[in-house]
């Protein structure tokens, strides 16, 4: 059987770790809250763009943008963001387990979609080129694991980044497309639903759908789903050309999709160390308990036998 | 009461600036535009510069990096990269990020630094301060 001394022993060590779970939910639950609000805050100017885009979706139409051109898809680029660090639960391992699945069967990354016509790929499962831009460094080993290409990592932008942090990676997205290296753009990112849930998404950055636009924007927009995304325009000059101005507008939605899935991971993964740091406390709390418990009782047994042991001892003196 | 516009101006940040304003002076990519109550639907783009908003004769200016503008019925919403009030610029900071600029031959963030000197230079004479 176990000392006293060891048990006790434990029970301190268990102790000091249970301090440190906490207050590593409580860091997490400030910075869940801030990552919040900071995604809250992206949706006026979500609303706005949308309705401008709307606006203009005469011209729309009629553009050749390099971002609009629709292609066969070949070569794939992953934007894929994950932590930093560790202790957040599934929140990473989740993420890469969606990846490899994407890997796998890539038949949703193969299809291109024009004006409601598919685009189907013809190039081979195996033949297909997906390279990556990671955001955080938990997800690199794992990706250069599956054999895949890491085209830039950033491993600074997970904690609240600034928009313009993030242009140098809508900068990379674009120039690449427009270059034709690559036929498609997605990002993987988990999107935050509620404290306790949180979904791993793929979304298609590039080339722009309308389609991908307006559902992203529905999601994050009550306002705009609750109004009607089209509803009835008034006639608008536009100054310069309405092509120019949505040539000009583009790249920015692109860039505020990215920062959007960055607030979204961010929010998501604060909420899943939480969840997992307040396990953590729970867990150390029972076994905490437990090891009390059985403390206790050998102290017992202890002191019955010592007890015993005196009133025998008494006996056989007065004997 | 007279006509007014309700103005916003948002970056994907935050929302800067709200408030109803009486006019507002913009840098857009072909010159200034002063927009009043009453304007025709208008959508543009802009440039980086200062922007003046006028409020019961008082006015606020604000520094812009570029992005766009919609205005609907008396209702402007300004979509900016970043924004910054004036009395919220640091001054020194903006020139020394200009001079960094400089070196690396940024055209945009030249011109973005250049417009945040030149709001917050005028606001430092306006009030008074003392510019060393």
């Amino acid at each position: 059987m176990a000392s006293t001394r060891d048990i006790r022993r434990r029970i301190k060590s268990i102790g000091n770790t249970q301090k440190i779970t906490r207050a590593m939910e409580m860091v997490s639950a400030a910075k869940m809250r801030k990552a919040v609000a900071g995604l809250l805050a992206v949706r006026p100017y979500a609303h706005t763009a949308w309705s401008v885009l709307t606006n203009l979706s005469r011209a729309f139409a009629a553009t050749h943008s390099g971002l609009l051109e629709v292609r066969e898809v070949k070569n794939v680029l992953a934007i894929a963001i994950t932590s930093n660090k560790g202790l957040c639960g599934p929140f990473n391992a989740q993420m890469i387990r969606k990846i490899r699945e994407e890997i796998r069967n890539p038949a949703k990354l193969k299809i291109n979609y024009e004006r409601g016509k598919e685009i189907r790929s013809n190039v081979a499962d195996e033949d297909l080129r997906i390279d990556f831009v990671t955001i955080g460094r938990k997800g690199e080993g794992h990706i250069m694991g599956m054999g895949k290409k890491i085209v830039a990592s950033f491993p600074g932008l997970t904690y609240l980044p600034k928009v313009e942090d993030v242009r140098s990676v809508g900068k990379i997205v674009i120039n690449d497309y427009l270059a034709k290296k690559y036929d498609k753009v997605v990002i993987f990112y988990t999107d935050y639903i509620s404290a306790i849930t949180q979904e791993t998404k793929v979304r298609q950055l590039l080339p722009i759908s309308k389609i991908e636009l307006e559902k992203e924007i529905a999601e994050m927009d009550i306002l705009a789903k609750e109004y009607g995304l089209e509803e009835a325009k008034l006639e608008y000059k536009v100054e310069p050309e309405p092509q120019e101005v949505l040539e000009y507008i583009l790249p920015r939605l692109l860039e505020m999709q990215i920062y959007h899935a960055i607030l979204e991971s961010n929010a998501s993964k604060e909420s899943a160390r939480m969840m997992a740091m307040r396990n953590a406390t729970d867990a150390a709390g029972e076994m905490k308990n437990d090891l009390t418990f059985v403390y206790n009782q050998i102290r017992q047994m202890k002191i019955t036998q010592e007890i015993a042991e005196i009133s025998a001892g008494r006996a056989a003196l007065e004997n | 009461m007279s006509l007014r516009i309700k103005f916003k101006i948002v970056t994907p940040e935050r929302t800067v600036f709200e408030d109803t304003i009486d006019q507002a002076t913009l840098p857009v990519m072909d010159g200034e535009v002063t927009i009043l109550p009453n304007h025709e639907p208008y959508i543009a783009t802009l440039r980086a510069g200062e922007m003046i908003v006028k409020k019961d004769g008082k006015e606020t200016s604000l520094a812009v990096s570029g992005g766009f503008i919609e205005l609907e019925k008396n209702k402007l919403t300004i979509l900016a990269d970043t924004a910054e009030r004036a009395e919220d610029i640091d001054l020194e900071r903006a020139e020394e990020a200009r001079e960094r600029a400089e070196e690396l031959k940024l055209v945009a963030a030249i011109k973005k630094e250049s417009a945040r000197i030149s709001v917050a230079m005028k606001h430092r004479t306006r009030y008074g301060i003392k510019i060393n």
